[in-house]
């Protein structure tokens, strides 16, 4: 088997692991059927060790370069998602994260399956091809901790409405409890600005070497500093304690839909822009 | 000797509270060691504040009940109309589906409760110990210990709070993890105060505050649970620190006012507050429920949950039966699958052996003729279906009836006979 062949059958093998994985999860959600949730966390292992063999195999084939390209992007996305949502169940214990996150991977292999294999420019010397590396993983993770706060902010927004209008879900053990709702937007706000921000300086200080003056061509430079923005007043708001909790977890909610519309933009207008003007051949990493 | 599993008794369904008290009696001091009565080999007594049961394994289960009926006249001091009337009888099977049904709340006044099956184990073990139940017993309760388990862990029959003060730290368990590090603020001195605290600091609250408008009686109560106490004029200050708020005091206007708690609020930092309100008239205006992270909960609302509770039992009541139906024939095919297959497993190994050595032989007296030939088979044949039959029925029989670990058994069997 060569390993275009291996990393094709990693890749299309985790397609079908994830859905089940994400009808396991929701079943659950409105069955509380725990034999369900133990079947949906396999499938959910087998698709993450599937993704994470496809991903090292691209690696391998191809170096950074196309681990950081258009299909592959999605790809390390949906594996980043999973990967936090295994370290947020294993810390918190919330069922529902499942529910919650799943989507947003199966989501992302789905777009990838759209998306063609197109490697980005990658700097010659070893140090900036670093950059390019923290800036990736700084970046996925933030953005995978931010689908932890905009989850953390459901659940906890549901438990204050149901506690509000005193339902049976206040009691009955359906949702996390509020203390927990708390901690995990808490802590993936905490900890998700930093990372994003790093990652951001990071990526600029890399295009600005590597690209030159180009890079503030590229669609996604001002939304993102648009989003940081947002998310850096959010955060001194919160570090402050200018804000409760109950207003974090709605900006929370306001900045993740600020961010799906900026994806959604950007998305489509590099859909636009290759139709229209389909990209030069472009240098790979040696 | 083929024991019958019986099981006599009177509950809160089938006698009044003035016929089923005549059969308490304090703690262990139940007599199980004077419980062997004629035709009984094992029993032991079940006494909880709502049912007393005989649990019977009789050799003679007639003779058995005939005595017991006499026996349980004489000590409640009923008539036979009275006994006929309020008392109960299961045999066999149905006698250990019963039993399952007890041990697992399902046969409760409130379904699903658990402190039944402590109750049920402590009786047992005060019969082991003072010998009126041994192995045969211990089989039955490791039938239903087993059973009664899966219910609790596969049903969701023992969910929810059914009493306010239990639903009151159940709402606050909700909101916040640990009630360790959570300040506590009780509001007046009254028993409902008092049974809410004991519920709070049973559950890890260690942090409380007791505040009344007679500060000695605060302090009387606040010794009871380590807590600090003081009056009611502390209240905009202690409700900056508190989590948990829970208010019944007798006073005739709110104490828990919006402009009060708007003034704390900021001091909060947005810390959401738990307010429990079991005062009539109420000790917090409704509309303090509206401020952000603020959560209010008078005695109405709390005795809804616990309505929502119980239909919630009762509705999983149904396949907590069913669980418990399937886990009981289950445990029963299981013994016998296992019987059947060691019993065949040595048939098996019988006939090899008795094949091979006249083989043996009639390769050794090629003379001998077909009807000598059949002759011996048929003589060996008999003699081997002999020689296993009183002990294969022995077997089947401790198994299936005696045996308190079958499962046991059968291993040593198969080890015995290196099967």
């Amino acid at each position: 088997m060569t390993g275009e062949t291996f990393v094709r059958l990693a890749y299309y093998a985790a397609l079908p692991f994830i859905g089940a994985a994400l009808l396991g999860f929701l079943y659950y959600a409105f069955r509380r059927e725990p034999r369900v949730f133990a079947v949906a966390t396999i499938c959910s292992f087998v698709a993450f060790a599937c993704l994470t063999a496809d991903l090292l195999a691209l690696f391998a084939l191809n170096g950074f370069g196309l681990v950081a390209a258009g299909k592959a992007r999605y790809v390390l996305g949906a594996w980043s998602l999973m990967l936090a949502y295994f370290l947020a169940e294993y810390r918190f214990r919330v069922r529902l994260l499942g529910p919650l996150l799943m989507p947003a991977a199966l989501v992302a292999m789905l777009l990838s399956m759209f998306m063609r294999d197109a490697p980005v420019q990658v700097a010659h010397i070893p140090g900036l091809r670093l950059f390019l590396v923290l800036h990736l993983v700084l970046l996925f993770s933030a953005v995978s901790l931010l689908f932890l706060a905009f989850a953390g902010a459901l659940l906890y927004l549901a438990k204050t409405r149901a506690l509000k209008r005193r339902a049976a879900a206040a009691l009955d053990g359906s949702l996390p409890g509020l203390d927990t709702s708390r901690r995990i937007l808490v802590l993936a706000v905490n900890w998700g600005f930093p990372l994003f921000t790093a990652g951001l300086m990071l990526g600029m200080l890399y295009a600005a070497e590597v690209l030159h003056g180009a890079w503030l061509t590229d669609p996604k430079i001002l939304p993102s500093l648009l989003i940081w923005v947002l998310y850096a007043g959010l955060f001194a708001l919160h570090q402050n304690r200018r804000v409760s909790d109950t207003g974090l977890a709605r900006s929370v909610l306001g900045l993740f839909a600020a961010v799906v519309l900026v994806f959604v933009a950007t998305t489509h207008r590099q859909a636009v822009d290759q139709v229209v003007k389909p990209p030069p051949a472009q240098e790979t990493a040696p | 000797m083929n024991a019958e599993l019986l099981v006599l008794g009177l509950n809160h369904r089938s006698a009044p509270v003035a016929l089923r008290e005549a059969f308490a009696c304090g703690g262990g001091e139940c007599g199980q060691g004077s419980l062997l009565a004629a035709g009984t080999i094992e029993a032991v007594r079940l006494h909880t504040c709502n049912r007393s049961e005989w649990i019977l394994l009789a050799d003679a289960p007639e003779t058995a009940l005939a005595a017991w009926r006499t026996r349980i006249c004489r000590e409640g001091q009923l008539g036979e109309a009275d006994f006929q009337r309020c008392f109960y009888c299961h045999r066999g099977p149905e006698a250990l589906l019963h039993l399952a049904r007890v041990a697992s709340g399902l046969d409760s006044m409130i379904t699903g409760e658990p402190q039944i099956l402590g109750q049920f184990k402590a009786a047992f073990q005060q019969a082991f110990a003072c010998g009126a139940a041994a192995a045969g017993m211990d089989r039955v309760l490791q039938r239903v210990l087993r059973a009664a388990k899966r219910v609790r862990s596969e049903t969701a029959v023992g969910r929810g709070a059914v009493s306010v003060a239990a639903v009151a730290v159940q709402l606050a368990r909700s909101m916040f993890d640990d009630l360790s590090s959570r300040r506590v603020l009780i509001l007046g001195a009254g028993e409902m105060c008092e049974q809410a605290a004991a519920g709070f600091a049973a559950a890890g609250a260690q942090r409380l505050t007791v505040l009344n408008r007679t500060p000695e009686r605060a302090a009387e109560l606040a010794a009871r649970f380590q807590a600090a106490s003081g009056s009611l004029a502390e209240l905009p200050a202690a409700l900056a620190e508190a989590d948990i708020v829970l208010s019944s005091t007798a006073s005739p206007a709110p104490l828990l006012t919006v402009p009060l708690l708007c003034a704390c609020l900021p001091a909060r930092h947005g810390c959401p507050l738990f307010i429990i309100d079991i005062a009539v008239p109420r000790d917090a205006e409704p509309a303090v429920n509206d401020l952000d992270g603020v959560y209010l909960y008078n005695i109405d609302d709390l005795q809804e949950l616990v309505a929502q509770s119980q239909q919630g039992r009762q509705a999983e009541a149904a396949k907590a039966e069913a669980l418990l139906r399937a886990e009981l024939a289950a445990a029963e095919a299981l013994d016998e699958a296992e019987l059947g297959s060691l019993i065949s497993t040595l048939r098996e190994r019988a006939d090899d052996v008795r094949q091979q050595e006249l083989e043996r032989l009639f390769r050794r007296h090629p003379a001998w003729s077909e009807e000598d030939r059949r002759q011996i088979e048929r003589s060996v044949g008999l003699i081997l279906n002999r020689l296993m039959h009183d002990p294969l029925v022995s077997l089947r029989r401790s198994v299936l009836d005696d045996e308190p670990a079958p499962r046991s058994l059968v291993q040593f069997c198969r080890r015995f006979f290196n099967l």
